[in-house]
């Protein structure tokens, strides 16, 4: 008599779900590793469904934020010349992340549209932070390394 | 004198071409921009640059939603490389002070037309499934991809050449302040040898952490004016997005033959600049 155990080891160890037939069979040797790679491939797509969905967030949210600010710019100073030949450097209430967001929140247009474009550049950035954390769900050590090393180098270039 | 009504939609145009081969070619969207916003709007080349980066960011945001639910992207291939762009940019920020950018650009240069002479020479669309690197497999980056005959197998050669021209494509990143899209698609599809679309989206993908490390420091000395990003932002996403649903339906050797039509521009435009005195 055959006893099949199934163990759903999603949780526990993620890398793949195994049934294991009790009976030594050749057929169930490659069942298991067929079941084993499908599941692989299954994770596989996982990953890599949650980091293009959350780009797609990050995207909706900066350009949304840029139209709006954008749109208010045009129509406010549209008529105005445009001056780009020579470089004056941005106000200091544009340099920094802070002072473009509370600035933003009191509605000015420019802070608004430079909003925008902060989540943007922030979106690869916590891309790589948001698939630490899936690999680390994972225990995929190797790959935990390689995403917080990325994002180490990142913030360190951030503030420094 | 134009408006910025009218500076804004014309920027959008080509904001808007430039998201969409450089999402589709994998070089990202500064290729186009700096040079259309230095040379046909006069603009500042520190706000050129500042969004320009801006536009890579962005066409790598656009494209990689798309690349990666259509199953071109190797995303653990991606992530492994940032590794090596990262150690390379943060090198390349280190010794700008001691290289002379006109050396190196020219050098960059000479090796951009040289790849583009090697990429013209025939190969086999699909790779060959033999010799794969046994890191490959460990660390998990062989993949597929699809195809007009369906999900097509591919293996991972030469990891470690491959890092090491990613980190060399990290310091020339670091120190000019460039996405370094050219550089990676032929790390990926010379020493790799990785099926064409999945080195182009691929090194798509890694484009926008590469921009991201320079932007903080762009911003703060106040090179990204929001007028200026404005349209190129709503430009560029629009423009890689369409890149990438154009992707499938585009043969192999015509992306070929427009990467390597606009590495050459790259190359002629590096060129100049550099005798020119721009660099």
């Amino acid at each position: 008599m055959d006893r099949i155990d199934s163990t759903d080891s999603q949780q526990n160890s993620p890398e793949y779900q195994s049934i294991i037939l009790t009976e030594d069979s050749k057929l169930g040797q490659n069942l298991n590793l067929e079941l084993e790679s499908t599941s692989l491939i299954q994770n596989e797509r996982q990953l890599e469904k949650s980091i293009s969905n959350f780009v797609k967030v990050g995207i909706i949210i900066a350009s949304s934020i840029v139209l709006f600010g954008g749109t208010l710019y045009l129509v406010h100073h549209g008529a105005e010349p445009a001056n780009y030949d020579y470089f004056r450097g941005e106000p200091s209430v544009l340099r920094s992340p802070k002072t473009v967001l509370e600035s933003a929140l009191i509605g000015d247009v420019l802070s608004i549209i430079q909003l925008g474009i902060l989540v943007i550049i922030i979106t690869p950035i916590a891309r790589v932070a948001l698939s630490a954390l899936i690999f680390w769900e994972r225990r995929d050590w190797a790959y935990v390394f390689f995403t917080l090393f990325v994002l180490t180098g990142l913030i360190y270039s951030l503030i420094g | 004198m134009v408006n910025i009504l009218e500076f804004s939609l014309l920027v959008w145009l080509a904001s808007f071409s430039a998201g969409f081969f450089g999402s589709l070619t994998g070089l990202g969207g500064g290729v186009a921009i700096v040079p259309v916003l230095t040379t046909l709007f006069g603009v500042d080349i520190r706000y050129a640059a500042g969004a320009s980066l801006i536009s890579a960011i962005a066409t790598s945001c656009g494209g990689a939603s798309a690349y990666i639910k259509d199953g071109y992207t190797n995303v653990r291939l991606g992530i492994f490389l940032e590794v090596a762009t990262t150690i390379g940019a943060l090198i390349g920020a280190s010794i700008a002070y001691f290289v002379t950018t006109k050396s190196l650009t020219i050098l960059l240069a000479i090796v951009l037309l040289y790849s583009a002479y090697l990429s013209v020479q025939s190969e086999p669309e699909y790779a060959t499934t033999d010799l794969s690197d046994p890191l490959a497999a460990d660390l998990k980056l062989n993949g597929n991809y699809p195809t007009a005959e369906g999900l097509m197998p591919y293996q991972v050669r030469d990891v470690p050449i491959g890092f090491g021209l990613m980190m060399l494509a990290g310091v020339l990143s670091g120190l000019l302040g460039i996405g370094s899209g050219a550089l990676k698609v032929l790390a990926m599809d010379r020493a790799m040898q990785l099926p064409f679309k999945v080195s182009t989206t691929t090194s798509n993908f890694t484009i926008g952490v590469t921009a991201a490390v320079s932007a903080g420091v762009y911003l703060e000395r106040g090179y990204i004016d929001p007028g200026l990003s404005m349209p190129v932002m709503l430009g560029v996403l629009p423009g890689a997005f369409l890149g990438a649903k154009s992707l499938a339906g585009i043969k192999t050797q015509l992306l070929k033959v427009i990467f390597n039509f606009l590495l050459v521009l790259m190359a002629f435009k590096i060129i100049y600049d550099g005798f020119s005195g721009r660099i």
